[in-house]
């Protein structure tokens, strides 16, 4: 047995008297903590003893991210002189000033010469400047995990291939793909790639996203993407998970998800002049239809708003077989139709999830009231009586007898579920989470056989969660 | 073979009988288990029992780490809270166990404790914070910190 005291110290058997222990700890776990730190409060370490001033140039990471003021070209290249290790893990640079640009090549040169493994090169909060990525970029076989965001005008176009042999989670934001060709010699230069990421990227000239000879890649997520060409058809025969954020006019057809398991679903809604319900409708209405298979499935609030519209003008959704279903919104008038749509339609349902969610930017409520008096529904008749009973309800005078009502619907349109878990977070005041505690306990149901958790936090920031087995009182 | 008990013995004498499953998130003790499978009872030069007890109790509460993001938040809290329990002297040393058992999440938990404090004080708070004797003259101190003078920016210094 080794019994070798590696790093030459001994846990909680130093003198108790011994006040700098700090200084005694190894430089490695030293090193560990300035990791965990911006660069620039890892060099102020530099000054607190002639044992520490060196002690930062080690640190497998640099970490120039956005410290409240605005950092030069200068200090960057001062402290890569400076830095000594030659294995580095990560290298993360945000870069906020535009004349700092020339330079970013050379920077890039730096972090393949030590082997980086994590890198994130943030380009975004620059003001825009047609930069375009050069193309040694594009060839690193250290790279595990990518991230790259770029300012408006800033291009990716490899012009030559790309090679990143060892990557396995690639992010992409606001990048410009002009050239159709950039996403194909991408996946094809990443053979072991499992994870994508698409936020808010302008992909120009390409109709399909086929990830199809991508075997390892199981998770992509897509989110308020700019399909320039129009309709974008996704190919991703080996997705498990799929996250999805649909901005509106730049649909996206699922061709091929037969792998998917577990699938975040909304609609990305930013201009209110972009509101077109009956496209949007009809494009719930289709994707749904593909995931009709998937186990677990998570909607945010404007998509389950959508389904509410589907539902409230009596338009066919299928039977789905979701074993999970979590729901990402507030609980409101507009929302409960579609909630209690998608749990219907899931005759397998074990685990119902609700995160109350307040994000803000939420589709107009008039616009859906409009949207239905077109379509000829009569509002008052519309809505159930479990929806009206949510009109006008929000956090500050949401009523725990309100939560009791939303729990007791739920209880009464599933006879498969054996979970419910809410998480309020701030939307119910401690009171009457309180008060809801105490209502659960007798809440009218039939089906006798579910765990409910709720969770809540309070004003000093505590999560707790409370179990109990609600008693069937027949 | 998950029943499996092992005892785990501390520097100073303290045994600790836990699941298989929890002293394998001791890395040191998965790798000991590894090299010979009938070891019931593993002794711990390097780690007091008081430090040993902590760093138990959190590979107990992360012995099943589901990707849920319900369990992930619950485990957060716990971990913060766990974290607000120690002074400063007592991080240290758990950090210093954690390295020797190779425990890599409570590794990463409390070297960005210590980091978030180190963060929010200046050079002379951290000295007195963590008890370290300037020995740099006032030339040399200064000399310091013209090397990186953009790291002493007066703008986002934390205010004693």
């Amino acid at each position: 047995m080794a019994e070798e005291d590696r790093d030459g110290a001994t846990a909680g058997v130093r003198s108790p008297n011994h006040r700098d222990l700090i200084s005694t700890l190894p430089d490695v776990i030293l090193q560990t903590i300035l990791s965990s730190l911006p660069t620039k409060f890892a060099i102020r370490t530099s000054i607190l003893s002639k044992q520490w001033r060196h002690v930062w140039c080690n640190t497998p990471s640099l970490n120039f991210e956005w410290c409240g003021s605005y950092l030069g070209a200068d200090p960057i290249n001062e402290t890569l002189a400076h830095y000594k290790a030659q294995k580095m893990m990560s290298f993360h640079l945000c870069l906020t000033a535009i004349k700092n640009t020339p330079y970013i090549e050379s920077w890039i040169e730096f972090v393949k010469s030590r082997n980086v493994e994590n890198m994130t090169i943030d380009l975004g909060s620059r003001a825009s400047s047609d930069y375009t990525i050069p193309d040694s970029f594009y060839i690193n076989s250290y790279v595990k995990q990518l991230t790259l965001r770029l300012a408006f005008h800033d291009r990716m176009i490899p012009r030559g291939s790309v090679c990143w042999t060892s990557l396995k989670v690639l992010v992409l934001r606001n990048c410009n793909l002009f050239d159709g060709s950039t996403i194909p010699k991408i996946l094809s230069g990443c053979p072991v790639l499992e994870s994508l990421t698409l936020y808010m990227c302008r992909c120009y000239n390409l109709k399909v996203l086929d990830l199809s000879k991508s075997l390892r890649l199981t998770t992509l997520e897509i989110a308020n993407n700019c399909w320039v060409s129009g309709q974008i058809h996704i190919v991703a025969p080996h997705i498990h998970n799929l996250t999805l954020t649909v901005p509106p006019y730049w649909p996206c057809n699922l061709v091929d998800v037969s792998s998917l398991t577990e699938a975040r679903l909304d609609i990305g809604f930013n201009s209110q002049e972009a509101f077109d319900a009956d496209f949007l409708q009809q494009f719930v209405q289709n994707i749904i239809e593909k995931l009709r298979n998937v186990d677990k499935l998570t909607f945010g609030e404007k998509f389950i708003k959508i389904l509410s519209l589907v539902e409230l003008r009596c338009l066919p959704l299928p039977l789905f077989k979701f074993k999970a279903l979590t729901f990402e919104t507030m609980i409101s008038q507009y929302a409960i139709p579609g909630m209690v749509k998608l749990v219907q339609s899931s005759r397998e349902l074990k685990k119902l999830t609700v995160h109350i969610k307040d994000e803000g930017r939420i589709i107009p409520d008039e616009f859906l009231d409009y949207y239905l008096k077109c379509h000829g529904s009569k509002t008052d008749k519309t809505w159930t009586s479990e929806a009206r009973l949510f009109k006008n309800i929000i956090r500050e005078n949401v009523e725990s007898m309100h939560m009791a009502s939303f729990m007791e619907l739920v209880l009464k349109i599933t006879k498969t579920l054996e979970n419910m878990v809410i998480r309020f977070g701030s939307y119910l005041e401690e009171r009457r989470f309180e008060e809801l505690l105490d209502m659960v306990p007798v809440l009218s149901h039939e089906n006798n056989n579910v765990s409910i958790v709720l969770g809540s936090t309070t004003k000093s920031d505590q999560t707790f969660f409370v179990s109990m087995k609600v008693r069937s009182n027949v | 073979m998950s029943s499996n008990k092992i005892v785990l013995t501390s520097s100073d004498g303290e045994s600790f009988e836990v699941e298989e499953v929890v002293a394998r998130k001791l890395q040191i003790v998965g790798h000991m288990l590894e090299d010979d499978c009938v070891i019931n009872e593993i002794p711990l030069q390097n780690v007091t029992g008081d430090i040993l007890s902590m760093v138990i109790e959190y590979c107990k509460t992360h012995v099943d780490e589901e990707e849920s993001e319900e369990a992930q938040t619950k485990l957060k809290t716990w971990d913060e809270e766990f974290m607000k329990k120690f002074d400063i002297k007592t991080l240290l040393q758990i950090i210093l166990a954690a390295n020797y058992l190779n425990v890599k999440g409570l590794l990463d938990l409390v070297s960005q404790t210590i980091a978030d404090t180190i963060k929010d004080y200046t050079p002379e708070q951290i000295r007195e914070v963590f008890g370290v004797e300037n020995d740099y003259t006032e030339e040399e101190e200064a000399e310091v910190r013209k090397e990186n003078a953009w790291a002493f920016d007066e703008a986002d210094t934390p205010k004693p």
